[in-house]
């Protein structure tokens, strides 16, 4: 009997450990999944801040940097045109600066801000007002909606804008003097269509295909991942005839 | 104290070592004072001898399981053999089985419990 008692206690106390010992090692496990599934948060937020501060900056200081040109150029012989210039490159950088403020309120205290001096994030009814800015920049625009415009999801709303934005922006980078481009919006029923085109001479492959010399392709590569995010797709590449292309759908119900 | 304990748990060996030390003692005692009585036929030599080696069972049974639980068990075969009674050193058995039913291999436990619980019984037969 006291043998058996004796075996029991060594017996219990080996199953103890072993208990203690398997949940030592889910707690390992868990801290390191915890660990490995914060830094991936950290990379994406970094994307993320990367994407927008790409997106408000190229696409402002080129309007900017375009309309400087244009108005360096005109400033003897049409004062008034380089007038209007300067105002469009004065409205132009107090939005940039608007938009960079929402993005560091964001950053300082992890939340969107309301009101205040900072702008909302943008939408699809602010793509009017951005060919509106491109065609005050020289860069023809023709705009058209199709379907019924609804309210989208808003990380939809602001992959639009935002795809409108840089492919416009690349227009008048590559595209040329001549250059014009085309937007095309399509309400569906279960997503939004893009097309936006452009007649000029289009990007070098090597900015479209693997990053490039020129800001090395960070525009497109942040429209691949914006797009990712909302479950759509994207489609870029030369356009038959010439001239570029860049067609996405997104759908209604974001990703996550 | 807690740093005492925190010592004694990083020095397993030397807390079994007091323990085996201390068993050592009770057990020459009990040797000495059985082998003046009148029935018991157990030489002083004999059970010092047998007293010793379950005693060291017990200083190492935590660093070697499985050879002191054999040292241990060839102990209580010469005890049965050689008709050497048992003593307070024989606690080592009960202490031995609980070791290795811890920590000690499972062939090792399943030994332990089974020859433990036959020679209890032979051990009662005997004496």
């Amino acid at each position: 009997m006291p043998f058996a008692l004796a075996w029991v206690l060594g017996d219990s106390m080996r199953t103890r450990r072993a208990y203690f010992a398997q949940l030592e090692e889910r707690a390992a496990r868990l801290e390191k999944e915890r660990e490995a599934q914060s830094k991936v948060a950290v990379a994406a937020e970094r994307a993320r801040i990367a994407r927008e501060l790409h997106d408000v900056v190229a696409h402002n200081v080129s309007v900017m940097v375009v309309q400087a040109d244009g108005a360096a150029y005109v400033l003897d012989t049409a004062p008034d045109q380089a007038r209007k210039a300067l105002e469009t490159i004065s409205s132009t950088g107090r939005q940039a600066l608007a938009e960079m403020r929402r993005l560091l309120g964001v950053l300082r205290t992890g939340e969107h801000q309301e009101g205040g001096e900072y702008v909302p994030q943008p939408d699809v009814e602010q793509i009017d007002e951005l060919v509106e800015q491109c065609r005050n920049a020289g860069l023809p625009v023709d705009f058209k909606v199709e379907g019924t415009p609804r309210p989208l999801p808003s990380g939809v709303e602001l992959t639009a804008y935002r795809i409108v934005q840089e492919a416009l922006t690349n227009t008048r980078k590559h595209g040329g003097p001549n250059a014009g481009a085309s937007v095309r919006l399509v309400y569906f029923d279960d997503g939004l269509g893009l097309l936006v085109e452009d007649d000029g001479k289009g990007a070098p492959h090597e900015l479209y295909e693997e990053g490039g010399a020129d800001g090395q392709g960070h525009g497109l590569i942040g429209m691949r991942e914006r797009v990712g995010m909302v479950g759509g797709t994207l489609d870029a590449g030369p356009r038959p005839g010439g001239g570029f292309r860049i067609s996405a759908l997104l759908p209604l119900k974001p990703a996550h | 104290m807690q740093r005492l304990y925190d010592f004694l748990r990083r020095h397993p060996t030397w807390v079994d070592t007091f323990w085996a030390v201390a068993l050592f003692g009770l057990s020459g005692v009990s040797v000495v004072n059985l082998s003046g009585v009148p029935g018991h036929h157990m030489s002083v030599a004999a059970g010092m001898t047998v007293s010793f080696v379950l005693c060291v069972v017990v200083a190492l049974r935590r660093r070697f399981p499985e050879p002191m639980l054999l040292v241990a068990l060839a102990t209580g075969l010469v005890q049965l053999v050689l008709d050497i009674e048992t003593t307070v050193a024989d606690f080592a058995m009960l202490v031995i089985t609980y070791t290795v039913a811890a920590v000690g291999a499972r062939w090792a436990s399943r030994l332990a419990l089974v020859v433990s619980l036959c020679a209890a019984a032979f051990a009662q037969l005997r004496w």
